[in-house]
């Protein structure tokens, strides 16, 4: 929301300046605007070749931390008075180079009279930097890694330790990431005015399973809940729909490596809205892919990165590819954790593993962790990811797994609705695009009988023969 | 400029997204950027120092003389006063203050200001 107001402002600002300049005076801005960051451009980068080599950088051992720098800027500061002006030119501390200061100076002369009365700086060892060597020695290779909201972290300690958690929102300026987490409440422990002696000597032997946040099982156990907008607060904590919302510092978290297993991100999703979208976010380096001979895959990691080529034979882990590169006729071998499913639009696929497991249809479009599917029997669009994809001539019959229910049949959804039957995909019951929609319904099992009779549909009668009209009494029931 | 724009303590120091210049918090609020203030106007001002500096920097440069030195002028701190400066920092400006810069011509460049390889 602050975004919102931030940009709202900006907007407003931007439209007071303007309205008071003419139109040429709006384009005189722009054009001046716009050549001086052309020419800044230019003037950046300096290169360092320029210097000859006038300026001497030495380097100084050993030297212990920071305030070294400190007592040798200061220094010069006071000698600035004096007569005899200190002459370095800047001193430098690289991080996590211990032991070293870097100082800038024309002569050698001048670093030793800089540093000559100060004791934590000796002058053991002062070595001049080659010029060549001169730009690297300030170059910092970037190393903090990029929390971004929406990834995954497992916490270092605290009773969360190794618990998956996923990041809220980072606070840069603290140093601190609010995390989102499955709380790990003890239910049996009374709280508040119910705690028992044995209660309150109960230290952290034992922590209790991660769970969602039950708001009645606090209440029973004496805890006082407050709510606070959309969080509610227990002890201290904000919880919202279930989940522990809490800041950590940024070095209490480990975010590499963090390979977030089918069952925890089921869990922590659970409450969300879209499981698929956050999981297509999320690369799920855990379960691997099944590939299959034929299949046509991209390098997703390494070196290779986006080589593609087909799939020879799989072998465990390892899958063997034959790349599809003019340079490459050799057989290459991979991890199947490296490679990704690769589809064009026109293939016609199937669907291996998720909610739509068994449907067929034809790729409509690919992007990077999923693909459109049009479906060959419900005509509609199916989102999924590739690895639940693989390439197959044949196109799905339509039988339900549970053998019960065939496509067309006229089933029983429950009381009240009747639904025909259009589609057999996992689980999904489609009624087709007539009039109304009943709706699909998720076939659970004890979905209803199979009901033969008097009631019509649209085109077919319980007899599986064309109708002419419909019912009546049937419209009624269907309409709900 | 004086024995004030160096930092006073080691603990939370910050640096000037735009400068990169390090003085504690509090030297920020109270004094303002010394090089940047014309246009960052963080004296007296908390959460917009807050905004503009970052605690997150690597490496520290004392500055004597900006003027004469190769290394100031690789970092382009060539012009600006002396104190200490960070090698590099990370973080940048809310974009709202970013756009600030910009329509008062000032050079500013989003980055994270690492040299990296």
């Amino acid at each position: 929301m602050r975004e919102l107001d931030a940009a709202r402002i900006k907007e407003n600002d931007r439209r007071n300046m303007f309205k008071d300049m003419s139109a040429e005076e709006i384009a005189e801005y722009y054009e001046k605007r716009y050549r001086d960051e052309g020419r800044s451009a230019a003037v950046e980068y300096d290169d360092d070749a320029s210097y000859a080599g006038d300026i001497a950088q030495n380097g100084l051992l050993p030297s212990t931390k920071d305030p070294n720098l400190w007592i040798l800027m200061r220094k010069a500061l006071a000698f600035e008075a004096t007569q005899q002006p200190l002459q370095i030119k800047s001193v430098i501390y690289k991080e996590g180079l211990k032991g070293m200061l870097y100082v800038e100076a024309f002569k050698q002369s001048h670093v030793a009279q800089a540093i000559d009365s100060i004791g934590a700086l000796n002058a053991f060892n002062i070595v001049m930097v080659p010029i060549k060597e001169m730009v690297d020695s300030l170059r910092v290779v970037k190393d903090i890694p990029q929390l971004k909201p929406g990834t995954y972290v497992r916490l270092k300690r605290t009773i969360y330790k190794d618990d998956l958690a996923q990041v809220d929102w980072v606070d840069i300026a603290q140093n601190k990431v609010n995390l989102k987490l499955l709380p790990r409440i003890d239910y049996t422990r009374m709280r508040g005015a119910l705690r028992t002696e044995a209660d309150r000597a109960f230290k952290k032997t034992r922590r209790p399973g991660p769970q969602l946040f039950n708001q009645e099982k606090i209440k029973e156990i004496g805890g006082e809940v407050t709510n606070d907008g959309d969080f509610t607060i227990f002890e201290g904590n904000h919880y919202r729909r279930g989940f522990l919302y809490k800041a950590f510092p940024l070095n209490a978290i480990i975010d590499e490596g963090v390979k977030p297993s089918l069952t925890e991100l089921e869990k922590f999703q659970e409450t969300s809205d879209d499981l698929k979208r956050d999981l297509e976010k999320t690369s799920i380096k855990g379960s691997t892919t099944k590939f299959a001979p034929g299949d046509i895959v991209e390098v997703a990691e390494g070196e290779l990165v986006n080589l593609r080529g087909k799939v020879l034979t799989v072998d465990g882990d390892q899958v063997h590819i034959m790349p599809d590169h003019e340079d490459l006729n050799e057989v290459i071998t991979l991890k199947a954790v490296e490679l990704r499913k690769h589809f064009k639009p026109g293939d016609h696929v199937k669907i291996i593993d998720g909610k739509y497991e068994g449907d067929t249809g034809l790729i409509v479009k690919t992007e990077l962790n999923e693909v459109v599917i049009f479906s060959d029997l419900t005509n509609d669009e199916i989102k999924c990811r590739p690895r639940d994809v693989q390439l197959c001539a044949q196109i799905s019959s339509g039988v339900d797994s549970l053998g019960k229910y065939q496509f067309h049949d006229l089933v029983q959804i429950d009381r009240e609705n009747r639904g025909n039957d259009c589609a057999t995909g996992k689980g999904n019951f489609g009624d087709s695009q007539y009039v109304w929609k009943v709706g699909s319904a998720e076939t659970t099992g004890h979905y209803g009988e199979k009901r033969r009779q008097v009631c019509t549909s649209f085109g077919l009668d319980w007899k599986q023969r064309p109708s002419q009209g419909y019912d009546q009494s049937y419209r009624r029931t269907l309409s709900c | 400029m004086s024995i004030e724009t160096i930092p006073k303590n080691m603990r939370g120091l910050r640096a000037c997204l735009v400068c990169s210049l390090i003085k504690s918090l509090q030297q920020f609020v109270d004094d303002g950027c010394d090089n940047c203030e014309k246009f960052l106007h963080l004296k007296g001002d908390n959460e917009r120092t807050i905004d503009c500096t970052s605690p997150c920097f690597n490496g520290m440069i004392a500055a004597m003389d900006p003027n004469d030195s190769w290394v100031c002028k690789w970092k382009n701190i060539s012009r600006k006063h002396r104190g200490i400066y960070a090698v590099s920092t990370s973080g940048t400006l809310p974009p709202r203050i970013a756009a600030e810069l910009r329509d008062m011509g000032v050079r500013y460049t989003a980055r994270m200001r690492d040299a990296t390889q």
